[in-house]
């Protein structure tokens, strides 16, 4: 599975990374460190099944990115994993096409039932 | 100006999870003062302003072994010097605490708004809260090495 991860901390998207490895067997990761970053590399993977997306990013957010994405019509999901935790937040970036949400901090047994739900498996 | 000592316990909290969920390390805090000089006690230092309906910022520092071994523990390998990843780590902290109490001031008058973190490295380094803002100081300790994590934060006017 090819898995895009967005986030401008190298520390975050190497934990995801790992905690993907523990659960997902042999994931191709795509890393990108902002938004604009995100959908060059999103635009590039064409092949990508699941985008995991900070919010908190400079030059382009992840919920401007999460428009972009979701405006290419891609059936790849993204989840947001943000410290963004406050509902409103939740509601918003559902709303624009999130389809799913996990809050830092997470475990890797978080990442992996909210990866599962949303994968339907 | 008068201090509510309180406020430093959603930061607390936060500091906790953060660690505990992320770091695999349990923190042991020791003890909370109101700080009244700018030197930090740290190596490497992760700050961040806050804004929104405050100003303030906060600040986690870390001795160079308390660095290493919290950065160490969230990337699954061992870190010996204060380089670039550690840099990025600590930076990380002080997002996942921030964002958390952020959370948990929510309704109140110190509710704030995030912003990107950065990072200072240098021993007895120096950084300036904002003039005329208190600032509390809760120390911890990981695996017997210590840091704090300050927070100047009111209400704007």
């Amino acid at each position: 599975m090819k898995v895009l991860v967005v986030d401008d901390s190298s520390t975050m998207r190497r934990i995801i990374g790992n905690a993907l490895k523990t659960f997902i067997p042999d994931p191709v990761i795509v890393e990108a460190e902002d938004g604009n970053d995100g959908f060059d590399k999103f635009q590039a993977n064409q092949d990508v099944e699941l985008v995991l997306s900070d919010w908190n990013m400079p030059n382009c957010d992840g919920l401007e990115f999460l428009k972009k994405v979701v405006e290419t019509g891609h059936s790849a999901p993204v989840i947001m994993v943000t410290t963004e935790a406050e509902k409103s937040n939740v509601v918003v970036a559902i709303k624009s096409g999130a389809k799913n949400y996990v809050t830092k901090p997470f475990t890797p047994d978080i990442l992996k039932q909210k990866i599962q739900q949303t994968m339907g498996k | 100006m008068k201090v509510d000592v309180n406020l430093i316990n959603p930061f607390i909290a936060a500091t906790t999870t953060a660690l505990e969920m992320m770091a695999m390390c349990k923190p042991e805090r020791k003890k909370v003062q109101l700080k009244q000089d700018n030197v930090l006690i740290g190596d490497i230092s992760g700050i961040m302003g806050l804004s929104g309906d405050v100003s303030g910022s906060i600040i986690v520092s870390f001795e160079k072994e308390a660095a290493c071994i919290v950065v160490g523990n969230m990337l699954g390998t061992e870190k010996t010097e204060l380089d670039d990843e550690v840099r990025d780590g600590i930076q990380e902290v002080v997002n996942l605490i921030a964002g958390q109490a952020k959370t948990m001031l929510k309704g109140t008058d110190y509710h704030f708004q995030v912003s990107i973190p950065t990072c200072i490295i240098g021993s007895n380094h120096q950084v300036n809260h904002k003039k005329g803002v208190p600032c509390i100081m809760a120390a911890f300790e990981v695996e017997g090495k210590p840091f704090t994590v300050e927070v100047s934060i009111a209400p704007k006017s």
